[in-house]
Parts: C-alpha cells; sequence; structure tokens
C-alpha cells in the first residue's frame, strides 16, 4: 500500500508531494526536478491530517521508490523511528529559540542511511517568534540535502518571512463522504456509524476515528451535545463547565494513555529491555533519568492533549448552534446532528436567529481564550454564562 | 545558672525558672519548653497560670502551689512578677525557700527596674535564668532563625537565611512559624533559597484568599487594601494568576451554591458544591449579598482578567506591569460593587 492511501480526500496535495518525491530522486541524478524544493510548508485544518501528510512525504523521501510503504525506510519514516527523519512536535505550549537552534544543528549534518535528512516540525504555529526566527536563516541558507517540512493551521499562523521562503500545500477539509469511506475501508466500521462519525466530527479525522471505533467517545459527546438543554440556572452553568471538562479530559485520557504506554515500552526496550529478568532490572536501572524525561514530555503533552479535546467539544457545540440557526432559517441544509432534530428544534423555537448569533460568537470567544491559555474550567463557566444568557457581552 | 533561650531543650526542668526579657516570643517559648520538659518527666503534669497583677495573686499562687489531693505535679507559671504587691513578692519568696514537692515554678518577669528587689532575690535563690532579651537587627536574628532550624534538627544555606530574615525582619513569630512551615514542606538538605522561596509563594496563595475573601464579601476596600500590599511584598509575577485562581475558587462554590435546595443540611450542601463542610457557613453569609445576575457579570470579568494576566486573548492586549497592576485593582473592585 503507498505511503499516500492514508491521506483521506486530499488528491491535489497528494499530487504536489508525490512529484515532488519523484523530482527529489531526480535531482539526485542530476536531472531537472523543479517539482521540488528543500522548505515545505503543509497547512490545513485541525484533523485533515497535516502531520500525516508530512510523515508520507518524508517517507516517500527516503523510499528507494518514493513511497512504497512496504520496505523499511517507508515503515520506519511513518513510525517516527527513521535515523534521517527527525520529527519535532513543540510539545509544550511553545518552542523557543534555543530548540530550535539545537535543531538547526542537527539539520545541518548529512544524513546516514538516505539521501535526505527530512525535518518535519509538526504545530509550527507553536514555535516562538524567535523560533521562527532562528529558523528562518536556516531556510536561507539550506543544507545542500537537508528538507524542512513545517506543519500549521493555515498560512496565517506563520511569519510571513517564513511563507515565503517556502513551498505551500494546502490540504482541505474531507468532505464527509471521504471520510465515511476511509473509516469503512481502514477500521471495518459499518456504514451507518462511519457515515455519523464522519458528519458529527466535521472533517476531523482523527475525531471521527475516535467516535466511530470508541463507544466511551460516542457517550462523551452525547453528554456534551446535552449540556445546552441544561443551562436552566447560574448552578447548572457551572456545572455544565466542570461536565465539559470531565468529558475532554476523558478523551484525551482515552488517546494519551496507550501512547504513553507504548512510548514507554519503547524507551526500555531501547535500554535493553528483553527476555530475562536481569536485562530487564538493568534497562529499568539504566533507563531512569530518560524515563523521567519521558514522563515529563508526557505530562504537558496530556495537558495540551486537554486543551485539545475542549477545542473539539466546543466544536462540536458549534455544531449544535449552526443546526439550531440552520433550523431557525428554514434552510435545507443538512444537519451536522441530525440525530438530535427534536432537540434542537425545540432550542431554535426559544430562541431568535440573533441569540443564536450571539451563542455562536461566545464559543467563538472561549476557543480564544482557551487557545490563549486561560484556565479552561473559568474560559467554559464564562461560556455557559453566555450561552444560558446571549445578551451578556465578554468583559 | 543563667542559659540563654536558645539552650538546647533540658532533659529535666529546673525547680525554679526565671524568664527574663521583653522578647514576648522568646519568653513564651521558655515557658513552653519548662512545660513540655517536664511533662516529658510526668505526663500528667498540670499547668496553672497566675496573673502577677491580678487582684489577689497573693492567695492565687498559694492555693496553685498547694498540691492536690492525689499530690499532683503541676508547673506554675506567674506571668509579670514585676505586677506583683507585696503579699505577692512574698508568697513567691516563701516558695523560692521551701518549694513543694513536685512543683516546677515559672517566673516571668519582662525586664526594666519594676520589680528589681524579687528580681535580685530569685537569681540568688539559684534559680534557672532564660535570657530573653530583645535581639538585635542582623547577626542576632541571623543566629536566632539558624538556630530555629537546628531547633528542627535542619540546616539551611546562608542564602536561605538571609532570605528569611529579608522577607520577615524581626518579626520572630513569623520568623519562627515560617522555618517551621518551610522545614515541613521541603525535604531537601541542606534548605536552599529556593525553598525559602517556594514557602513564600505559599504565602501569596495565602493572601489571594484572604483577598478572595474579602471580594465575595462585598468589602472592596479591604479587598483593595490586602490586593496593594500583596502586590508590594510578594512575586508580582505571581500575584495575577494567583488572585485569579482564589477568585474563581469562591465564585465556583457561590455560584453552586445559589442551585443547592434550602433544605438540605450543611453537610449535604458540602458535598453538592465541593466545599469542606466548616466553608459552607462562610459561603451562606457570602450568597446572601448577591444576585445570579451579578455573579454571572462576577464570572465574565474574571475570565476576560485571566485573558490579560496571560499576554492577552487578541492580538496587542499584553499589558506592562503598570497596566497589569491597575487591571487586578479595577478587577477587585468592579466585582467587590456590581451594580
Ligand atoms: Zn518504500
Amino acid at each position: 500500500m503507498s505511503v499516500w492511501e492514508v491521506l483521506i480526500g486530499q488528491d491535489e496535495a497528494t499530487a504536489t508531494l508525490s512529484h515532488a518525491a519523484a523530482d527529489a530522486a531526480r535531482s539526485l541524478r542530476g536531472e531537472p526536478a523543479p517539482g521540488m524544493t528543500h522548505a515545505w510548508l503543509i497547512t490545513g485544518p485541525p484533523g485533515s491530517g497535516r502531520s500525516t501528510a508530512a510523515t508520507a512525504f518524508a517517507a516517500a523521501l527516503v523510499c528507494p521508490e518514493q513511497g512504497c510503504g512496504d520496505c523499511i525506510p517507508c515503515r520506519t519514516a511513518i513510525a517516527g523511528t527513521h535515523s534521517d527523519v527527525e520529527i519535532v512536535r513543540p510539545e509544550g505550549l511553545s518552542y523557543g529559540a534555543d530548540d530550535t537552534e539545537a535543531l538547526v544543528m542537527q539539520a545541518s549534518m548529512a544524513p546516514s542511511t538516505s539521501r535526505w535528512h527530512i525535518i518535519v516540525v509538526e504545530d509550527a504555529d507553536r514555535l516562538t517568534e524567535q523560533a521562527l526566527n532562528r529558523l528562518l536563516k536556516a531556510l536561507e541558507e539550506p543544507a545542500p540535502s537537508t528538507v524542512w517540512i513545517l506543519c500549521a493551521p493555515g498560512v496565517e499562523d506563520v511569519l510571513p518571512t517564513v511563507r515565503s521562503r517556502t513551498r505551500h500545500v494546502s490540504l482541505r477539509t474531507p468532505s464527509a463522504s471521504d471520510v465515511a469511506t476511509a473509516l469503512q475501508q481502514c477500521h471495518g466500521v459499518d456504514a451507518a456509524i462511519a457515515a455519523f462519525a464522519a458528519r458529527a466530527s466535521q472533517g476531523h479525522i482523527g475525531r471521527a476515528r475516535a467516535l466511530a471505533t470508541d463507544e466511551q467517545a460516542r457517550l462523551r459527546r452525547h453528554e456534551v451535545l446535552r449540556l445546552p438543554l441544561e443551562l436552566h440556572d447560574l448552578a447548572s452553568c457551572f456545572v455544565a463547565a466542570a461536565d465539559l471538562l470531565a468529558a475532554a479530559t476523558g478523551d484525551a485520557t482515552a488517546l494519551a494513555d496507550p501512547l504513553d504506554a507504548r512510548e514507554e515500552a519503547d524507551l526500555l526496550r531501547a535500554y535493553g529491555e528483553g527476555a530475562d529478568n536481569a536485562s530487564n532490572a538493568r534497562a529499568k536501572k539504566l533507563s531512569g533519568k530518560a524515563m523521567k524525561d519521558l514522563q515529563k514530555s508526557h505530562k504537558s503533552r496530556r495537558t495540551r492533549m486537554v486543551r485539545d479535546q475542549i477545542d473539539r467539544a466546543l466544536l462540536d457545540l458549534v455544531g449544535f448552534y449552526r443546526d439550531v440557526l440552520i433550523l431557525q432559517v428554514q434552510s435545507d441544509v443538512g444537519l451536522i446532528n441530525e440525530e438530535m432534530r427534536t432537540q434542537l428544534s425545540q432550542v431554535a423555537v426559544r430562541a431568535t436567529p440573533e441569540d443564536t448569533a450571539r451563542r455562536l460568537e461566545a464559543l467563538a470567544y472561549a476557543r480564544l481564550q482557551i487557545a490563549a491559555n486561560v484556565t479552561p474550567q473559568l474560559a467554559l463557566e464564562a461560556l455557559m454564562v453566555r450561552l444560558k444568557d446571549p445578551s451578556l457581552k465578554a468583559a | 545558672m543563667n542559659a540563654p533561650w536558645h539552650a538546647d531543650s533540658m532533659a529535666t526542668p529546673a525547680p525554679v525558672t526565671l524568664v527574663s526579657g521583653p522578647e514576648e516570643f522568646l519568653a513564651e517559648r521558655a515557658v513552653r519548653d519548662v512545660v513540655l520538659a517536664a511533662r516529658k518527666v510526668d505526663p500528667s503534669i498540670e499547668r496553672r497560670d497566675v496573673e502577677g497583677s491580678a487582684e489577689g495573686a497573693a492567695g492565687l499562687l498559694r492555693e496553685a502551689l498547694s498540691p492536690t489531693l492525689f499530690g499532683d505535679a503541676a508547673v506554675v507559671v506567674v506571668n509579670g512578677i514585676e505586677g506583683l504587691d507585696d503579699a505577692g513578692q512574698t508568697a513567691v519568696r516563701t516558695a523560692l525557700a521551701d518549694l513543694p514537692v513536685g512543683i516546677y515554678l515559672v517566673l516571668v518577669h519582662p525586664g526594666g527596674v519594676k520589680g528589681k528587689a524579687l528580681l535580685t532575690d530569685i537569681r540568688k535563690s539559684g534559680a534557672a535564668e532564660v535570657d530573653c532579651a530583645t535581639l538585635k537587627r542582623g547577626g542576632d536574628t541571623i543566629d536566632f532563625i539558624t538556630r530555629e532550624f537546628a531547633r528542627h534538627g535542619r540546616k539551611a544555606t546562608r542564602e536561605a537565611i538571609n532570605a528569611l530574615y529579608e522577607s520577615l525582619g524581626q518579626d520572630l513569630r513569623m520568623l519562627a512559624a515560617a522555618v517551621s512551615q518551610v522545614c515541613a514542606d521541603i525535604d531537601a538538605e541542606p534548605i536552599d533559597a529556593e525553598h525559602v522561596h517556594f514557602y513564600f509563594d505559599g504565602v501569596a496563595e495565602v493572601s489571594s484568599f484572604q483577598i478572595a475573601d474579602a471580594v465575595w464579601d462585598r468589602r472592596p476596600k479591604d479587598a483593595l487594601r490586602d490586593l496593594r500590599w500583596a502586590m508590594e511584598t510578594g512575586d508580582r509575577n505571581r500575584i495575577g494568576p494567583s488572585l485569579v485562581s482564589g477568585l474563581s475558587g469562591g465564585l465556583r462554590s457561590l455560584a453552586r451554591y445559589t442551585g443547592v435546595s434550602h433544605s438540605m443540611s450543611e453537610g449535604q450542601i458540602a458535598g453538592e458544591i465541593g466545599v469542606p463542610p466548616w466553608k459552607v457557613k462562610v459561603i451562606k453569609r457570602q450568597a446572601a449579598r448577591w444576585r445570579p445576575a451579578q455573579l454571572a457579570q462576577a464570572t465574565l470579568l474574571l475570565a476576560a482578567a485571566d485573558g490579560a494576566t496571560k499576554g492577552g486573548v487578541r492580538h496587542g492586549e499584553s499589558l506592562d506591569p503598570v497596566q497589569k497592576a491597575a487591571m487586578l485593582e479595577s478587577l477587585v473592585v468592579n466585582i467587590a460593587s456590581p451594580d
């Protein structure tokens, strides 16, 4: 299976990137290769598969067949263990100049087993301005065999100077039918659930996968979508905020637990954990410091995941009120939450379209606040207060 | 026998102890040390206090000195012997000459010339003396802090001790409390300046809760005064986040309280809104001063302020330190005095 097949509903981006990989191979033979360049910027809305696209491209570059998907270089590149493919995830809430300095140093070194040294920076929008400026120098004076792949939600999220030094590939929000088909093909989910998950995730592939395969995730989403119906008084607003936080934490835990466990097991294996107890004990001892660091990074990743999952939950609520608005203006556009039509109609008749617009604005503001590091619970409490009484304005 | 106040805790207390000098904290502790040492010998020992200036002190003292029916031992503390009248002084001299069995006598004198003759007689009688003279700034107080750590069996670096001194100055009671808290919180040895700062961060939290209580009590003047004080004495960078978190904790309980049924017991309410039972009374009192709409408005103010302390939600909203201070001040005033 070719490395490109995991990209869902991204025909255009796939064409650009596979053409680039082919030209990269051509350039090594000294032939003209206009499709390839040493710095890329991949953008796309959350869940559209930016990181997947970046690692697929990296695999295609290290693969002797430009992305067969089966050879060892392909598989290790995708798993993040290829020695010439560096995947950087700014895990704290931001990534500083010192980190970037080290990365740039590393990038300038020659590749070890393949012809390219590839640095994938996921979430380049989380780099600090100093870090981006440092990166800029590297992009201006590229080492001959280094390829930078930066990922960000949108071009507006990176400095214009970075944008102008990179070739831009933009992913689109995959259509619900693309997502549903992929869920059925890759996860063997039945058609009805695949269709529901595709619709409910509003184009977020990771979210769609979680909803399609994890019943608990579906239940938590259902709980969140009931919250607008339960905002009767001030106390219930505060209860709703706590409930949403609990649901998001549950979603983050479901994602983080297996990831943490796998990475800890990988680390122990790297320190020689094996068949007998003696080597296991030695691995445990030797890995002490590295394990501590890993657990620390897991903790900050979890914090970030909770924030991301809160944002997902807020997007679910955005979907809820978009549906309400559609019912209020009697548009015949399909509902995101078709299965809740009855409840949605009740909300729709009890409020004006202006109220709904204000509620959507309150949701947008809460998402901004949480992105700006406002204590999530507080931002959610303020949000619920405004959802209950849309005439209130953010202070 | 004249021991300084920091003598190692004694194995058995002397029959008569003179605690002399104006440093109240040291004097109180010297008395307590005698009581504790006596209880080590006999855990059932009783403490009997007599005020020197009280009317009929002589009679009270004689009564305190007399053995009980069961011959139980006691520590008899005479506070302020300079205030004893002639009869009282005679009672003390009698006791010095012939101390009843099982009695430890502690005589407290705050220094100064009053009661000098009695003081001389006590010293002549061979009483142990604990000197509680006022500590001089600098060296004396630094020594005090060092020995406070030693009392807990701990060591601290010079920097840690200086940091405590710079923050709390001459207030021995505060210093002793701080050392005790740091020793309880920190396992590392020796304790260094960073650990001490950790303790003061804790102080910032405490003052934030105090400010929050004033806000939810609708006492804007007090809230503002405490906030100014906290900003002058504490870590300015921490006060914003810790104030917002203190305020939102209080708001959360108040908001949840608006939803509880009045037929619930305090224990049930505590469970329902997630606070310790003793807080329910406070919340009840505070809740009586608010309408839900005002609390809703406060929620929005608070969320916006949290964004502002963290560098702003939208571009160009970041505040300099003076603006931040002004923002926090207007926050507590605005919340505490709603329309
Ligand atoms: Zn391959």
